[in-house]
């Protein structure tokens, strides 16, 4: 028998890592068309003035490691679209090009670029506006009160229900507004329904995998409902944590990066479920009202030992089933004999 | 005689050198604390590197004049004895510091004290051993400029973008970014610092390697 001798790469999938960014992109599409409705073209501008300072902070990387910017990578294009989106409305346009900037010169390429990267650039970017400006970042207009593209904002500014739960206040919204995203908040994380259609999208297309949000989103359920922060009833405070913020979204664009997640499945259950209770800690002991940024920018420090010491784990058990399966069989040997 | 004292002279210069190019922050990794966390001004920045004078110096020293003249005194009595020192030299480090800013070294908190230990992270580091009083005087001083070099740049750097200030004059700038003040800006500011020193290194020895290559055509 002659061998057949064929050029690399042997495995042919239609899945890339460009397929997977244009499906992200794609999700993000109806979050933006959410936004715009909410809060008119000036949801539009940021996401548009985020998106170039990502791609010409990415290309000035690229061009400073020695390297030639390569047009299928789109990972630039989610990082600059994402951060918008947990934005304000309202906020000036230095605060999503800082954030990109920073996302793309500062969490992304030292650590060596696509695919290298330790932290989520979108929730570095995030987390350091949300640092350096908490007053414009923590402040959102009301929906439905389309903002000018320029010029003096009009609307007045409001704290978001996240803030109401911060403060162990009961947020006074309709349960119905609150899937919809009819209060003041992020521009365009707040529709749960929008959001939970390009889960299912996502999930469909294979982009991103099940487990990490699922163990995210089931860990800050689980200790809202046994840890309220406020004086309501336990599904009441369930909802309330759920969708008043940044956590869906974090949860289902952010944590399922497959990047800075692990590589195995159970690796990613153990991945979500720490994001989901570093959230709900930081929400309830620490100063910022969104912390799912925050969460997982310290459990992407986790990811290489979760993959490394579970990988070992399995080992373990693997040799000790082995190990129980042989002694048993000579057993049955040694009685036959 | 003359020679021998050119040849020595040369010798110092090149170990300056040398103790000046392997910076003890950038690329030794040593004393990372003190300058992640206190370098957040040019003028904290000053007063660190006062204080690592005050203590590095003077724990050199005397840790190789205790080698040639004591040498039957044990490591660890040498190192404690040393410790002392430096941990003794706060006390005219702190009076040192204090035209920079009222109470500039009670505000830094424990940091600038702990500057002591770092002298002695320094004496411990890998490859060292004690040697004649002069050379590690040259070793010390070397090791302080090149502490003083990462201290002043991370501290500028955070100073512009946190302030918009440079020794506290203003720079025109109206943004701000308050979160280059914070630890963790500290550490991105020392890595982007080692980078741009391990650059410049690369640099001037691919400029000496043509300069070599030159001479070498031309003889």
């Amino acid at each position: 028998m002659q061998a057949k001798e064929l050029k690399a790469p042997h495995i042919r999938l239609k899945d890339s890592a460009r397929s997977t960014m244009l499906d992200v992109l794609i999700a993000l599409l109806p979050l933006y068309f959410m936004a715009t409705y909410f809060y008119g073209a000036r949801a539009l501008a940021l996401g548009g003035v985020s998106l170039l300072s990502a791609v010409a902070a990415d290309v000035i990387c690229v061009f400073l490691s020695g390297r030639r910017p390569n047009p299928r990578d789109f990972s630039a294009l989610v990082t600059g679209l994402l951060i918008p989106l947990m934005l304000p409305a309202s906020v000036p346009y230095y605060v999503p090009v800082t954030a990109a900037v920073f996302a793309i010169a500062v969490v992304k390429h030292p650590f060596g670029g696509v695919g290298q990267n330790i932290f989520n650039p979108a929730a570095g970017g995030f987390a350091f506006v949300s640092v350096c400006w908490p007053s414009l970042v923590f402040s959102y207009p009301q929906p439905m009160f389309s903002l000018p593209i320029t010029g003096e904002l009009p609307a007045r500014l409001a704290e978001s229900p996240a803030h109401a739960l911060m403060l162990g206040a009961v947020p006074t919204i309709d349960k119905l507004d609150l899937m919809l995203g009819k209060f003041a908040g992020p521009m365009g994380v707040t529709n749960i329904l929008v959001l939970a259609t390009c889960f299912l999208y996502l999930l469909f297309r294979r982009a991103i995998n099940w487990q990490a949000p699922a163990a995210f989103l089931g860990m800050t359920a689980a200790i809202a409902y046994l840890f309220p922060r406020i004086p309501v009833s336990r599904s009441e405070s369930v909802a309330f944590e759920l969708l008043s913020g940044t956590l869906v979204f974090a949860g289902i664009f952010l944590l399922s990066d497959p990047v800075t997640s692990p590589k195995r499945g159970l690796s990613r259950f153990v991945y979500g479920a720490l994001a989901g209770a570093a959230t709900m800690l930081l929400r309830y002991y620490g100063g910022f009202e969104q912390t799912a940024a925050f969460a997982l920018l310290l459990v992407n420090s986790f990811t290489l030992l979760l993959d490394h010491e579970l990988e070992r784990l399995f080992r373990i058990v693997r040799r000790a089933v082995l190990g129980f399966r042989a002694y048993r069989r000579n057993q049955r040997i040694i009685k036959k004999v | 005689m003359a020679s021998e004292r050119t040849a020595g002279t040369s010798g110092l210069l090149k170990r300056f050198k040398q103790a000046l190019g392997e910076n003890p922050v950038l690329l030794g990794g040593l004393a990372l604390a003190p300058v992640v966390m206190v370098s957040t001004t040019v003028k904290n920045a000053v007063a660190l590197i006062i204080v690592m004078a005050c203590t590095l110096i003077p724990a050199m020293v005397l840790e190789a004049l205790l080698a040639k003249y004591a040498p039957k005194v044990p490591d660890f009595a040498r190192m404690s004895i040393c410790a002392l020192v430096a941990a003794a030299m706060l006390m005219p480090a702190k009076m040192a510091v204090a035209p920079l800013a009222q109470n500039i070294f009670d505000s830094l908190g424990m940091y600038l004290a702990l500057t002591g230990v770092s002298a002695l992270m320094f004496l411990h580091s890998p490859g060292r051993q004690p040697e004649e009083p002069l050379p590690a005087a040259v070793d010390a001083v070397g090791g302080v400029l090149g502490f003083a070099l990462a201290a002043l740049a991370v501290g500028a750097v955070r100073e512009v973008f946190s302030l918009g200030t440079l020794w506290g004059s203003p720079m025109g700038f109206t943004l701000k970014f308050p979160a280059a003040a914070m630890p963790f800006a500290g550490f991105f500011a020392v890595a982007f610092a080692a980078a741009a020193w391990n650059g410049l290194s690369a640099l001037t020895r691919k400029i000496a390697g043509r300069g070599a290559k030159r001479k070498g055509a031309v003889r």
